[in-house]
């Protein structure tokens, strides 16, 4: 670390998760138009991403996902407002994150991750993903 | 003439009691004995030594129960969990004699799996192994929700399975 200057070593620090879209899966828009983005990593069975946001997993989710910390989807940030119980487990474990777009401050399912109920930013190959702490 | 035939009959027996013969064979086959209802997809391929198991919805689970029986075209237990195969996929596997298979470590056709085993959230997975015809057992206690739940009913979906919610058929 000695060598990284300070101002990246705390961002590298502060960031939980990073990625980049690889690609979007044929019916990834029958999930977004109920306010859904699913997120699986490239890793995962082609019948799953077909209905996914698809990501290269660069660096895997390495500290859980809290409320309080910000996910940031190319250039829109979102406050989390809510961690299911099994929400991390499927994060770390499969790149795989279902981000709920309904302002709910308790998880309708043990999987999902709640932001704000704003419009799902549009998707776009390349694009960055981050989870950082608050 | 007749002589001949008479000669053919003696050597070779009598064609039309052959005839006669074949066709009473299978009659005098023993019927089959009484097999298990059919689970759902009906099974392709031989049954083989493949014993079926039925699982239940665990505490707070939902649909099922599901009866498994492993075929030789469809034998495999597939496991979509993160970590490896699921100690649940293990366990269907052993009871059933099918063969456990990491769907995140190499690919699968949809007509060699027998069931599918998911730690699926509630939203995505739960819909997406239904819709393909291939029954679901999920470890969480979710119930059909999400974009595909018109494909999740009670006998392509079990949830909240535990290990001891699997029994033989």
């Amino acid at each position: 670390m000695q060598a990284v200057p300070d101002f990246y070593r705390d961002l590298l620090l502060m960031r939980k998760f990073f990625a980049h879209v690889t690609g979007i899966g044929e019916f990834a828009q029958e999930f977004i138009d109920e306010g859904v983005l699913v997120f699986f990593a490239d890793s995962a069975p082609e019948e799953l991403q077909e209905h996914a946001v698809v990501h290269d997993d660069e660096e895997t989710l390495h500290d859980d996902v809290a409320v309080g910390d910000k996910i940031r989807i190319g250039s829109v940030k979102l406050p989390v407002l809510a961690v299911g119980k099994v929400a991390n487990e499927n994060f770390r474990n499969l790149g795989h994150l279902v981000l709920k777009f309904n302002g709910l401050s308790e998880p309708e399912m043990d999987g999902d991750v709640c932001v704000p109920e704003v419009v799902a930013p549009d998707i776009k190959l390349g694009m960055e993903l981050e989870v950082m702490r608050d | 003439m007749a002589l001949w035939d008479n000669v053919k009959k003696a050597l070779l027996g009598d064609p039309a009691k052959h005839a006669a013969q074949a066709e009473q064979k299978p009659a005098e086959r023993p019927a089959p004995e009484a097999s298990a209802p059919d689970p759902a997809p009906a099974p392709t391929g031989d049954v083989g030594d493949y014993k079926a198991v039925r699982i239940e919805r665990g505490k707070g689970g939902w649909g099922g129960p599901l009866v498994i029986q492993p075929t030789t075209q469809r034998n495999l237990i597939y496991s979509v969990t993160g970590g490896g195969i699921h100690p649940l996929a293990q366990r269907i596997a052993d009871m059933t004699g099918a063969t456990p298979f990491d769907g995140f470590k190499s690919k699968a056709d949809f007509e060699q799996i027998a069931v599918a085993v998911i730690d699926c959230g509630g939203t995505a997975r739960v819909g997406v192994y239904p819709m393909k015809g291939i029954p679901t057992v999920d470890i969480h206690n979710a119930s059909p929700s999400g974009p595909l739940m018109k494909f999740i009913n009670e006998t392509n979906f079990v949830s909240g399975v535990k290990e001891e919610n699997v029994h033989p058929a």
